[in-house]
């Protein structure tokens, strides 16, 4: 039975949900989720919460939270910060070991999720393993990306309406506020640029169609990564599907997600 | 922090977050607003619409209930019964006497986006402790007559050829040049023509449901307060539906129309979700 609360600090209450192991034998392993910013969390919520349910049924301590300022937890949207977030993963990582008596922890992530778990890892120096899943390999270009969607989206429903924020395009993406705080943080990713070895073991899958040329996988080699990388084209959780609101639940990469995490820790 | 995260219904699975009230503000005459999922969204709502909306009805003194129905979000799914409204409308009602058990509200204000419209409204109808209603966008589906949604849906295209194609030099040359659909033009022609003659005899047997069900909500002292994007279908659907009893309805107070316009259905834009914000917090001190 999944158990949703409030954890952290009272100033920045945090609300995640708590998968407790379903397995007879439960696996001393804990994962925590960790979900992208703005429409893509709103997107792929629904294939999170899938992925918890498989990691609960294949004996792990799964919890996926929201980060200040995104979903149920406290704090405007117009209040995140990549460090507060950062701080929030290891809040979360005290909160699940806290509870349970866990000998290693997982991060999974999607896009800008699986950059905040790399940065978690190589920060902290204790996570075990990491799934990254469509990361954010270079900042400035999710924010074209970003700023694209968004401008295509107002041209398609607004003919002759060049921006809804006062001249500034880049102050809001697919309904959610850009600050130029959030701006600065996400100019400033670059998986590249992360060096300290952020988990003993990786997995890097992709799902979309168009998989990444190989030189960041080099990149994970270099710095000592344990690496398996996998690509299921045609599954994208944060694109939006038949004017639903949600993307698909892209059950071919969860269930490898899952699998890999099973055989990397028994 | 104001926010609680609940579970209730009969097998617990239901997840809820109640956004506690500020003290100073709330009173036992505040009904509780209670946020219905848009489509397939989690109750944080399309572009955590509803989390905003949420804690600023709270600062005004409401308590707010933001659920899952079950399947959708972070509910579980019913293991005997599929998704349909009968079951949404179980669920909220679960719900209300969640609050009403555990917080002692007995006045309930039930608020959705686009399916969560249509089952605010229907739950609005058979449950007599809800005082106030907010369909948002409620799409054409309003009921489960396949013709009368063709035939609304046949409306807007025939109104957009009467309106533009029909008068467009460049359209007529495209149909020349079989590049366009004149079958559509002749029909919408010929359906403009009759409308000018059995429009009002037509949309009146159309209303009927409707209208009866705005009367029973009515002689209970609710006014729905209809909200819609400008150029949203649902919008089209409730003026064909209505027809000329829309002025009589308004003008009694037995319903009011808001139109939030340059907005898609799931107000994309930050300074529409404020509008539709401002809206409610306008409207709401008047159920108090």
């Amino acid at each position: 039975m999944m158990e949703p609360f409030y954890f952290g600090n009272s100033a920045r209450s945090l609300f995640g949900i708590y998968h407790p192991p379903q397995l007879e034998k439960a696996r001393n392993v804990g994962v925590i989720l960790c979900y992208p910013m703005g429409e893509d969390y709103i997107r792929s919520h629904r294939a999170f919460v899938r992925l918890a349910m498989l990691l609960s049924s294949a004996g792990f301590h799964t919890l996926r939270f929201d980060y200040y300022g995104c979903g149920d937890s406290e704090g405007d949207s117009d209040q995140g910060e990549i460090r507060q977030w950062l701080a929030d993963i290891s809040t979360a990582v005290e909160e699940l070991k806290g509870g349970s008596d866990l000998n290693q922890i997982c991060l999974a992530g999607l896009r800008l999720g699986g950059n905040l778990a790399m940065l978690a890892g190589a920060e902290r120096g204790d996570i075990d393993g990491i799934v990254l899943w469509n990361p954010v390999i270079n900042g400035r270009k999710y924010i074209e990306e970003l700023t694209t969607l968004h401008q295509e989206k107002i041209r398609n429903f607004f003919p002759g309406v060049k921006s809804f924020s006062e001249g500034e395009s880049y102050r809001e993406a697919l309904g959610f506020p850009l600050p130029d705080s959030m701006l600065k943080d996400l100019e400033k990713l670059d998986l590249y640029a992360i060096r300290q070895k952020p988990a003993s073991k990786i997995l890097f899958i992709e799902s979309s169609d168009v998989s990444e040329d190989g030189r960041f996988r080099e990149h994970l080699n270099s710095i000592g990564v344990s690496l398996r990388y996998k690509h299921i084209p045609g599954f994208e959780p944060w694109i939006e599907r038949d004017d639903w609101g949600q993307g698909m639940v892209p059950i071919k990469v969860l269930q490898f997600v899952v699998s890999w995490i099973s055989e990397m820790f028994p | 922090m104001r926010d609680k995260a609940v579970l209730f219904g009969k097998t617990k699975s239901l997840v809820g977050i109640i956004t506690e009230p500020t003290p100073v503000f709330s009173g036992n005459d505040f009904p509780a607003f209670v946020f219905l999922n848009s489509g397939f969204l989690h109750r944080v709502g399309p572009h955590r619409l509803y989390v905003k909306a949420a804690r600023k009805l709270a600062e005004e003194g409401f308590f707010v209930l933001r659920f899952d129905f079950s399947g959708i979000g972070d509910s579980r799914a019913s293991e005997v019964e599929s998704l349909s409204d009968e079951r949404a409308i179980n669920e909220t009602q679960e719900a209300l006497n969640y609050l009403n058990a555990t917080r002692g509200i007995d006045r309930f204000i039930l608020i959705g986006i686009c399916s969560g419209a249509v089952i605010s409204f229907k739950a609005a109808l058979c449950d007599p402790r809800v005082v106030g209603v907010v369909p948002i966008n409620a799409p054409v589906y309003f009921d489960d007559n396949e013709e009368m949604r063709s035939s609304v849906v046949y409306d807007r295209v025939a109104r957009h050829y009467w309106r533009s194609a029909l008068f467009s030099l460049k359209s007529w040359r495209r149909a020349m040049k079989g590049k366009s659909r004149y079958q559509q033009i002749i029909r919408s022609t010929t359906s403009q023509i009759k409308r000018l003659f059995v429009r009002k005899r037509d949309m009146s047997s159309r209303a009927n449901n409707l209208v009866a069900d705005l009367q029973v909500l009515s002689a209970r002292g609710i006014s729905p307060l209809f909200i819609y994007s400008g150029g949203d279908r649902g919008l089209d659907y409730l003026q064909s539906r209505l027809g000329d009893e829309i002025h009589e309805l308004k003008k009694y107070g037995k319903l009011r129309i808001e139109v939030i316009q340059d907005t898609d259905h799931t107000f994309t834009p930050l300074c529409k979700q404020q509008h539709l914000i401002e809206i409610l917090l306008d409207w709401a001190p008047g159920l108090i």
